[in-house]
């Protein structure tokens, strides 16, 4: 994929459901100067309804659970879901608690997994490349 | 009532206004069109986003945040609700006070 093939700005809304916070950090890494994502019209913004793709964190709470249904619901079509995380992915180190509803993919659909604990900005910014595709192959037209 | 008025100092001409009032018009359609069509009513996707949260009920009207906006406005307005003595001399006098100046205005520009 070549920066020709990137025709629009990829919105993109976060959601933490219960990371520790170590995969937002590398997905605010991603922005900073050294991985400048936004050069190519990545940016984060602040309401999903401006969202093409959702970034989720964390292995879900059982709290987060209904939060991270509607903010997917508030989405416009089409919409991708990428997790980032092991967490997220699978559980991870809290995959038999109690209080987990999660991993993402028992609540959302997920298109692309970034495993890692943390996955490092290379790997989120290789994530998101691969959200776009499918995003494109979703029609992504207006 | 489409002619050019010319003041000596440019000129003002309703064709002009309506032809900028169009072009903005355009512009401001050709801007909304680049949105987004794809949000479909009477789901989630045209709730107010609340933190994910359902967004609550409330009493409170969204006019209370405005407060700033009335008290930094709010002296232009007592001057204005002051003109507005509900007598009609008052008005006519308004009217007549504005024509001597818009006049004068017209005038110097023309003798300039």
């Amino acid at each position: 994929m070549s920066t020709a093939d990137l025709s629009r700005a990829l919105w993109v809304f976060h959601m933490n459901t219960g990371s520790c916070n170590g995969c937002d950090i590398e997905i605010m890494a991603a922005l900073t100067p050294r991985y400048d994502v936004e050069r190519f019209g990545m940016r984060l913004v602040g309401t999903p309804r401006h969202a093409d793709l959702l970034l989720v964190t964390g292995p879900v709470t059982r709290d987060m659970e209904a939060k991270a249904k509607r903010v997917y619901a508030q989405m416009p079509d089409p919409k991708v879901v990428m997790v980032i995380g092991n967490c997220g992915s699978t559980g991870g180190a809290f995959h038999d608690s109690y209080n987990l509803v999660g991993p993402v993919d028992r609540i959302l659909p997920v298109d692309v997994y970034v495993p890692g604990c943390p996955p490092r900005p290379e790997a989120v910014i290789d994530g998101v490349v691969k959200a776009w595709k499918k995003l494109e192959e979703k029609g992504v037209k207006r | 009532m489409t002619g050019v008025l010319m003041t000596g100092a440019g000129f003002w001409s309703p064709l002009v206004w309506l032809a900028a009032f169009l072009i903005v018009l355009a512009i401001v359609l050709l801007i909304r069109s680049t949105g987004r069509k794809k949000f479909r009513h009477g789901t989630d996707q045209t709730a107010a986003f609340f933190s994910g949260n359902e967004a609550p009920k409330t009493h409170v009207k969204a006019g209370n945040i405005y407060w700033g906006f009335f008290v930094t406005t709010g002296r232009y307005y007592r001057w204005l609700q002051r003109m507005h003595t509900g007598i009609i001399n008052d008005y006519v006098y308004g009217f007549v006070l504005i024509m001597v100046i818009l006049l004068a205005a017209v005038t110097m520009g023309g003798l300039l």
